[in-house]
């Protein structure tokens, strides 16, 4: 059971991976198809934080509010960011699981790296019956990786300074 | 402040908070190879040619035409979010001016070999560089 002030707790960060998610999907982006994934930031926080089933409810949190809000539910966005989400899970959970071996820099990046993957797969099969959309991979799958290394750098620092402070309703 | 059963941090799950550990880098090392490996497994015999191709077939949701590189040119393609330019220059095909959102067509920059493809997903177009050496001037339906 979690305790109230850990849901919370879990609720404060979809809620802030919500906003993020959406502040980037507003922004107009300065270059082509690159996103940060702030959204991922507050998954990787909840792992380390709460606990990784936490950490996968901020991600599955996110996805619904920001289809639900921003876009239909059905929509190839939402597709798109579900699979993504899914995928980056399916590749972070594995390996925070792999006995203490990667930091919060290795999950990300390996999350990162399955998002991009995965919506490229996705939009593939979607809109272009064929694997030319993978040409874009070297492009897209090395920002990523970038990207990765950046959010992971920001989880560990947000992570360790929240780890500091005794969270209020929790005893 | 730190201890204490209160405290969220569940034992073991604070290893993640660490400097990247020597896995970390192995880890991206593999992904960065297999960034530039996979789209060549995957595409595999469709494209990865080395040579110049001659045309480029222009698809949209109208249907699809080709045009021939070798001839400097701007042709202007509609899709459903607007019109975009295709500049042909030097044997070379670019997109141009997109309407798209996102520009990932105008960032794939500039196709030249056979197999090589400029897509646009927003707007529906994909530019696909085809044939090597032919004497088809310039064909369209």
């Amino acid at each position: 059971m979690r305790s109230p002030g850990r849901v919370a707790y879990l609720a404060l960060l979809i809620a802030a991976a919500f906003v993020l998610s959406s502040l980037e999907r507003a922004l107009p982006s300065p270059v082509p198809m690159i996103r940060l994934g702030l959204g991922n930031v507050m998954t990787l926080t909840a792992f380390a934080v709460l606990g990784l089933r936490d950490g996968a409810w901020v991600t599955f949190g996110r996805v619904a509010l920001v289809s639900f809000i921003w876009g239909g539910v059905f929509s190839p966005t939402a597709v798109m960011s579900l699979t993504g989400g899914a995928a980056s899970l399916m590749v972070m959970i594995p390996l925070a699981l792999c006995g203490r071996r990667f930091s919060l820099y290795g999950i990300s990046i390996g999350g990162a790296f399955a998002h991009i993957s995965a919506q490229l797969a996705v939009a593939s099969a979607l809109y272009v019956q064929s694997a030319d959309l993978f040409r874009l991979l070297p492009f897209l799958g090395s920002i990523a990786l970038v990207t990765g290394i950046i959010n992971g750098g920001i989880a560990t620092l947000l992570a360790s300074k929240l780890m500091l402070n005794k969270v209020p309703g929790s005893g | 402040m730190r201890e204490g059963k209160d405290h969220f941090p569940t034992s073991g799950a604070s290893s993640f908070l660490r400097r990247p550990t020597i896995w970390d880098t192995c880890l991206l090392i593999f992904l960065l190879l297999l960034t530039f490996t996979a789209p060549r497994i995957l595409i595999g015999a469709s494209g990865g040619s080395l040579k110049a191709g001659s045309y480029i077939e222009v698809r949209t949701v109208d249907g699809s035409s080709v045009i021939s590189l070798k001839k400097d040119a701007t042709h202007i393609v509609k899709g459903p979010l607007g019109a975009a330019k295709i500049i042909i220059e030097d044997g070379q095909a670019r997109m141009e001016s997109a309407p798209c959102p996102l520009k990932i067509c105008e960032a794939m920059g500039p196709i030249k070999n056979a197999g090589e493809t400029i897509l646009c997903l927003p707007n529906r177009i994909s530019v696909k560089v085809t044939g090597g050496e032919g004497e088809l001037d310039a064909v369209s339906r």
